[in-house]
């Protein structure tokens, strides 16, 4: 469609087509009466040379006949298209083909003196007696006379008129079509211009009135295309600062978090870094660089390769304690986590690492770490000499008097609980302080096996029958641990169950995790108490007194499960045994 | 085995009293130094020791676990049997006395006559279970025939297989002697057999459900690795 209303800047259009108006036909005009004055004055001279050839033909044919001038005058009959005058040196009109005017004096008239001496002129003036614009023409006879022909314009009008309706037909359609193909071009040329004007359109709403727009010319597309734009650089400014406030507000939270904090795209170059990053890692001369790399901060091969393996996987990683030995003195460690970075589509664009200062930790870690052990030998040395001496007295009981032997029966057993609860004190330290489980597969079929065989040895007075269903033979794990906590709930199945009875493990996989159930038929355990039998020193009831423990060995059970990423969780229908459920990731 | 010659090495002069007196109650000759350094000068002496009772923290420029790695190399010394004392109860620490050289290990607070049992095992000639022909070892309950990889329990044939009759063999080779996993694998890896720290605990699992009433013979000990029980 080659005129579309909508969006097109009609306004506009109409201006420059008035304006092209203003300037066009004035043109025209003026080029119309130039062309039309030079044929005009075309036809003048063509009209002033015939009248001088014609002069010419008569004189030539008055002198060869030698007729006398006077005679050939008096000839002459009036005419409407010509007059003609013989005229002395002194301007005297000697004869007329106009009688009335012989003897009148014509001294002022120039083509007559011109005449006498050049011998011919012509003068184009209004001529009184044809009352109307006239070509003047004098030729010399000799010294004392010149003849003059007078001959009206109006002859030439025919002439004129054609050349007027030639103009008229033919030069102003010619001009009207230029006009009209003009407008076409201009439109053409501009319509582009209504796509402009369409985008405009959605910043047109509520565009306030900008001071800089002349009121006027508010309706004028391009006032709207101004104020749009000044909207539209108004919101550029106004997001700018909005995007460059909240950067801002990131860069402060980022410097202000106590972690040190490094962001790189794949390529591995750093993006970002707070200060307390920049401080601890970043070497002098790096400081400036514009893109430093990752291998610019961390030399060590094991921090590399976690961020490597982020950019490559997308998955996150934690080390824990990195040591970082070249770059820092004194000592520090740092945990370490890396993040992917993704945009929308999940694809990875860098990577995040979060280092955490636990120096602090770590030392005071140590230092619990060899308090335990201190105290687990300077402990163990008095209770062996208390235990070793009383058990000689003990087997010495017959030189001490018999009211006293149950005392030292009491002086035995205290002295093996406190060495048991110790033991199983600095059991739970030293879990709780591992950072981190040796993972090997372990055989689940040996170990319950072995630690059945052990147990069932300490309960050969109950006949209690320990069943297996293991359906789960291996799992990863710490050999060591897992044997504790299979020993402390088999020890605590049957420690528990009546006489004659029978304990049950089983095992399986379900869901991606692996279980391993120990069941009893004791008394079970009342649900108040289901939910902290695994807390510190927890006792469920006086019945239970009579084999008591420590009140550390399920505690221990916990934290080995939870330190091996898994669950633990105990089920009981009051009366009917308790069963105890580990649930294991299957790494 | 009476009379035999003790070097206690244990640097609390509590303890080495109590270990002094419960041992010259049982009628044996006691040594008992406070440090490794003291020990080393009366082995210098050229003494004949039985048996040592070695506690793993000792003063001094050598500690038990070192003096017993010394012992161990020295042409005297290497076969007689060391019982190491140690306050570290963490299986590591334990694994460790053992893979030194030590052949037993009893942890503080200990039970007296719990050392009293563990060194009067350690005295008893191994030899004295084979039978003779020097084939045979004879523990009453048990009978191995060394050479033909035939085992008895209660006078009825048990089939093993190869890994398992090794593995049954070094153990009651030396009752008493606690075998850390490490041993197992250095003593048994061979031609057609490998094992792991791992596979050890599912062929003994598979020997003692083979083994029946035997089974209880061989002594699991958590953490650490097993041992055979002589009936004393």
């Amino acid at each position: 469609m080659p005129f579309e209303k909508k969006g097109y800047p009609w306004f506009f259009f109409l201006r420059i087509a008035r304006l092209a108006l203003i300037v066009f036909l004035p043109t025209l005009f003026l080029m119309l009466f130039f062309y039309r004055s030079s044929y005009k004055e075309g036809l003048i001279d063509q009209m002033t040379i015939q009248i001088k050839e014609n002069l010419e033909t008569t004189k030539f044919t008055v002198e060869n006949g030698k007729l006398d001038w006077m005679n050939w005058c008096k000839n002459l009959h009036p005419d409407e298209s010509a007059r003609y005058s013989l005229i002395t040196r002194d301007g005297t009109i000697l004869c007329d083909t106009e009688q009335k005017k012989i003897n009148q004096n014509v001294n002022d008239k120039t083509e007559i003196e011109a005449a006498f001496d050049h011998g011919f002129d012509t003068a184009i003036r209004q001529s009184d007696f044809f009352k109307t614009q006239s070509v003047f023409a004098a030729i010399k006879i000799n010294d004392n006379l010149a003849l003059r022909k007078i001959t009206p314009i109006s002859s030439m009008r025919d002439n004129m008129g054609r050349f007027d309706r030639i103009l008229f037909f033919r030069i102003v359609p010619f001009g009207i079509i230029s006009y009209l193909l003009f407008l076409l071009f201009f439109y053409q040329a501009t319509r582009p211009l209504g796509n402009i004007l369409a985008k405009v359109e959605k910043y047109k709403e509520d565009i306030p009135f900008n001071q800089s727009i002349d009121f006027h010319y508010s309706k004028n597309e391009w006032a709207q295309v101004e104020a749009a734009l000044n909207k539209a650089d108004q919101r550029i400014i106004d997001q700018v600062n909005q995007v460059k406030s909240e950067n801002d507000k990131i860069a402060a939270i980022l410097e202000s978090i106590y972690d040190d904090i490094i962001a790189i795209d794949t390529f591995e170059t750093v993006l970002f870094y707070n200060s307390n990053f920049k401080k601890n890692f970043m070497r002098e001369k790096n400081v400036g660089e514009i893109l430093p790399k990752l291998w610019h901060t961390f030399s060590d091969e094991e921090t590399l390769v976690a961020f490597r393996k982020v950019l490559k996987d997308g998955t996150t990683i934690s080390l824990k304690s990195l040591n970082f030995l070249s770059s820092l003195r004194p000592e520090r460690f740092f945990d370490l986590t890396v993040t992917p970075l993704k945009d929308a589509d999940g694809k990875i664009t860098g990577a995040l690492g979060v280092l955490y200062d636990v120096t602090d930790f770590k030392l005071t870690e140590q230092m619990r770490v060899d308090f335990v052990a201190n105290v687990s030998h300077e402990i163990r040395t008095p209770l062996t000499s208390i235990k070793g001496y009383t058990q000689i007295i003990q087997n010495n009981r017959e030189k001490i008097p018999l009211e006293l032997h149950a005392f030292l029966e009491k002086i035995l057993s205290n002295t093996e609980r406190m060495i048991s609860l110790f033991s199983d004190l600095l059991n739970l330290s030293v879990i709780e302080s591992k950072n981190a489980i040796r993972f090997e597969e372990l055989s689940l079929t040996g170990l319950i096996e072995t630690v059945s065989e052990n147990i069932k040895t300490n309960y050969t007075n109950k006949s209690i029958k320990i069943e297996n269903d293991l359906k789960l033979e291996t799992i990863k794990g710490d050999q060591r641990l897992m044997e504790q906590v299979i020993s402390n709930l088999v020890d605590n199945a049957c420690k528990y169950s009546g006489e004659n009875t029978s304990v049950k493990i089983t095992s399986f996989k379900k869901n991606g995790f692996g279980y391993i159930v120990i069941a009893d038929n004791g008394p079970g355990i009342s649900k108040e108490h289901l939910q902290r039998i695994f807390e510190r020193f927890y006792r469920v009831d006086s019945s239970r007194e009579a084999s008591r423990g420590t009140g550390l060995g399920l505690s221990i059970v916990k934290h080995i499960i939870t330190k091996h990423g898994g669950k633990i969780w105990a089920e009981s229908e009051d009366s009917k045994g308790t069963t105890f459920v580990i649930e294991l990731p299957i790494v | 085995m009476k009379n035999a010659q003790i070097l206690v090495i244990e640097d609390e002069l509590d303890i080495r009293d109590l270990i002094s007196f419960q041992l010259k109650s049982e009628g044996h000759n006691v040594i008992a130094v406070e440090s490794a350094d003291k020990a080393v000068s009366i082995l210098e002496r050229g003494e004949k020791i039985d048996v040592f009772i070695i506690d793993w923290m000792l003063p001094g420029s050598m500690n038990g676990l070192e003096f017993t790695k010394k012992l161990r190399s020295h042409k005297s010394y290497k076969e007689t049997p060391v019982i190491m004392i140690t306050a570290l109860t963490q299986p590591d620490n334990i694994v460790a006395g053992l893979d030194a050289g030590a052949d037993d290990y009893i942890t503080k607070p200990f039970d007296l006559n719990v050392l009293q049992a563990r060194v009067r095992v350690q005295l008893r000639d191994a030899a004295a279970n084979i039978k003779a022909g020097g084939d045979m070892l004879d523990f009453g309950l048990m009978k191995l025939e060394i050479s033909k990889c035939r085992v008895w329990v209660k006078n009825e044939e048990v089939i093993l297989t190869s890994t398992e009759f090794k593995i049954l063999s070094l153990l009651a080779g030396k009752p008493g002697h606690v075998f850390t996993r490490e041993q197992f694998i250095n003593n048994i890896q061979g031609e057609n057999i490998f094992v792991t720290g791992r596979t050890i605990d599912t062929h003994i699992a598979g020997l003692r459900k083979k083994l029946g009433d035997g089974a209880n013979l061989i002594e699991t000990i958590r953490g650490i690795g097993y041992r055979f029980k002589d009936a004393v």
